[in-house]
């Protein structure tokens, strides 16, 4: 399944998802909620329910529109998709010292199954996609 | 750490499901093929390392972060370029 497919799955203002394999560098946690964006910046937040911190999310294909990955069967069965599965596609953003040096990750992509709230961070086995994509001139482009 | 010595084609089992073995070896590159069930996640170290080091410097650790802030530099940065394009 190519996760190509750019169809416009709706959020819930806050929707839980559970990990079905641990972030990396950050185990042990599998709950977290992800929190639309607020009004007029493009940044979900990822954050765990026990505990205080929060990652920046974009979603990916609003702005790298020839982003596309081909997810593993391995991750599919762990995400439980079939064929007619929808996805939601997330990157982090690095947000460093402001707008001006953040990036966005974009060879670990962050795949949720809305339909049963299972994600997982995928590691693409690729150099197409770097860990650090500069994030302002993507932000820029798709205005 | 414990260290086995293994031929080409020879394995070694690990928990009883996850089994590595020694494909081939072509001078440096030793070539491993590995069996394990689909929740065991496996990379290359470097690259794992690499994801990790930058999910750890990705995060925010206030709670609550201005994201109003975000707007408005996101908007003045906007400008900005719609000034340096004019």
């Amino acid at each position: 399944m190519l996760a190509q497919e750019k169809r416009k799955v709706s959020t819930p203002a806050a929707s839980t998802v559970r990990f079905v394999r641990d972030i990396p560098g950050f185990s042990g946690i599998q709950h977290y909620k992800i929190l639309e964006p607020a009004e007029g910046t493009p940044f979900y937040r990822l954050m765990p329910d026990s505990e205080e911190f929060s990652f920046l999310l974009l979603h990916t294909f609003d702005y790298f529109g020839d982003y596309d990955f081909e997810l593993p069967k391995q991750e599919q069965d762990l995400l439980q998709l079939n064929k007619e599965s929808k996805i939601l596609v997330f990157s982090i953003v690095n947000w460093g010292s402001g707008l001006k040096a953040a990036t966005v990750n974009l060879k670990a992509p962050i795949v949720v199954n809305p339909a049963n709230g299972s994600a997982l961070q995928i590691i693409l086995d690729t150099e197409m996609y770097k860990v650090k994509e500069p994030l302002l001139p993507a932000i820029m482009k798709s205005r | 750490m414990l260290v086995l010595s293994r031929k080409v084609g020879q394995s070694l089992v690990i928990q009883e499901d996850i089994v590595l073995k020694v494909v081939s070896i072509d001078g440096e590159n030793v070539k491993l093929g590995i069996e394990a069930p689909k929740h065991i996640s496996i990379y290359r170290d470097e690259i794992y390392e690499s994801i990790k080091s930058e999910n750890k410097g990705a995060v925010l650790n206030q709670k609550e972060i201005d994201l109003q802030e975000l707007a408005t530099l996101l908007m003045q940065s906007k400008h900005a370029a719609e000034d340096q394009d004019a």
